[in-house]
């Protein structure tokens, strides 16, 4: 899926630009020249949506994966007598 | 007589090949339900796990028929209507009594099994609009006077002139653990007494644990990740005891005022007491049993020393002004 999309707010997201993206394995990294005048670059490859955002453009969205599910064997409670 | 089983009818192979591959069986029993609740070994019988909860529900319910205030015919209740001051029981009845004495020094006298006057009184001053209760002085001091002589088949107990016995705060937890201890050859292993839960977990094993919101119908206030441990030392064996006490299912409103099951000892009344609901986890069900209970009646700043003194796996109290207290040892099960 790529191009402009909308979040569920009920879905979790990642996001990741879809061009002009060196590759890295972290998730987000900056570069910051050691003089004051010089350009600073900031990459941010992966963005997790809150619930209600929309995801800018030019970027690719994928979907979470869905927790596991959580099995509670029991439920400890008063009792009933 | 065994009563019939209230079982999940459906075969156990397709329950041990769910999702989840345990099988559970359950059966009304206590004023409530009773469940076990197994992990098969890999490439074991799926009967012989059938097999083990049928047998271990019905010694469960074998043994509440025996430690039962509520039916007649009840060795309790055969003691309770007896008029001597030396009475013989049986086993299970004697080995009830005695935990019932050992927690009574575990929480420093606030369970006290022979309170069984106390609390009729405060039930039937609810009904009747009355003030509730007996002397508070002349409970504590019958309850303390009585005595167990252990024998070779059960014990002779020795009491004061109507003394009656109550195990309804310290019984559940109690059979859940008796009835662990014979499930040891599956790798996971619970049994429910209505919400007092005995766990044993081995290592590798790891299974949630809900505690239910007094407030909100099937709503937990948290979920404990319970894991099985390596066994490196005798703390260490992959057992755990689970259980909820509180005042907000059995209470009554009378005038304004407030009363409930759980007799303060030191009253011989409802227990005048800041809090909702606790729940405590540590070794065994018996223990979190009777410590919850004391927890609630001793309120938040003595039963939280409690808890210090004695030292437990984690605890979750619930206050009536909606404040939620997590013992720091509950941290790292939380899910």
């Amino acid at each position: 899926m790529t191009g402009i999309a909308t979040a569920s707010a009920l879905i979790s997201a990642f996001l990741s630009p879809s061009v002009g993206v060196n590759a890295t394995s972290t998730t987000t990294s900056t570069t910051v020249s050691a003089a004051p005048t010089d350009a600073v670059r900031h990459i941010v490859r992966y963005v997790q949506l809150q619930p209600g955002q929309t995801a800018p453009p030019n970027v690719i969205v994928k979907q979470a994966p869905a927790p596991k599910p959580r099995v509670v064997i029991v439920t400890t409670k008063q009792s009933g007598r | 007589m065994a009563r019939a089983l209230d079982l999940d009818d459906r075969p156990a192979t397709e329950q041990v090949a769910g999702a989840s591959g345990i099988l559970s069986r359950s059966m009304a029993l206590m004023g409530g339900h009773v469940g076990v609740h197994l992990r098969p070994a890999a490439g074991s019988d799926a009967r012989v796990a059938e097999a083990d909860a049928g047998t271990v529900l019905r010694r469960i319910s074998a043994w509440a028929d025996r430690l039962t205030r509520f039916t007649e015919t009840s060795e309790l209740s055969r003691l309770n209507r007896d008029p001597g001051t030396a009475v013989a029981v049986g086993p299970t009845l004697a080995a009830a009594l005695d935990w019932g004495r050992y927690a009574e020094g575990l929480t420093d006298g606030i369970v006290d099994i022979g309170l069984l006057d106390a609390r009729l009184a405060a039930e039937e001053a609810s009904a009747a609009n009355e003030p509730n209760g007996v002397s508070g002085t002349a409970a504590s001091l019958a309850s303390r006077s009585w005595s167990l002589d252990r024998r070779a088949h059960g014990a002779i107990v020795r009491r004061p002139v109507g003394l009656r016995f109550d195990l309804d705060g310290i019984g559940k937890g109690w059979l859940a653990d008796r009835a662990l201890d014979r499930l040891d050859r599956h790798p996971a292993a619970v049994v429910d007494a209505d919400g007092d839960v005995a766990i044993r977990l081995d290592p590798g094993m790891a299974w949630s644990f809900g505690i239910a919101d007094p407030r909100l119908e099937a709503h937990d206030l948290a979920v404990l990740r319970l894991t099985g441990r390596d066994g490196g030392s005798p703390r260490d064996d992959g057992r755990f005891g689970l259980a909820t006490s509180g005042t907000s299912v059995h209470r009554w409103d009378r005038d304004g005022a407030v009363t409930h099951h759980l007799i303060d000892p030191r009253t011989g009344r409802s227990a005048k007491t800041d809090i909702v609901q606790v729940t405590v986890l540590t070794r065994t069900a018996r223990e979190a049993e009777a410590l919850a209970k004391s927890v609630v009646i001793l309120g938040v700043v003595a039963g939280y020393e409690l808890l210090e003194r004695v030292g437990v796996d984690g605890a979750v109290l619930m206050t009536d002004r909606d404040e939620l207290f997590i013992h720091p040892a509950t941290l790292r099960w939380l899910a």
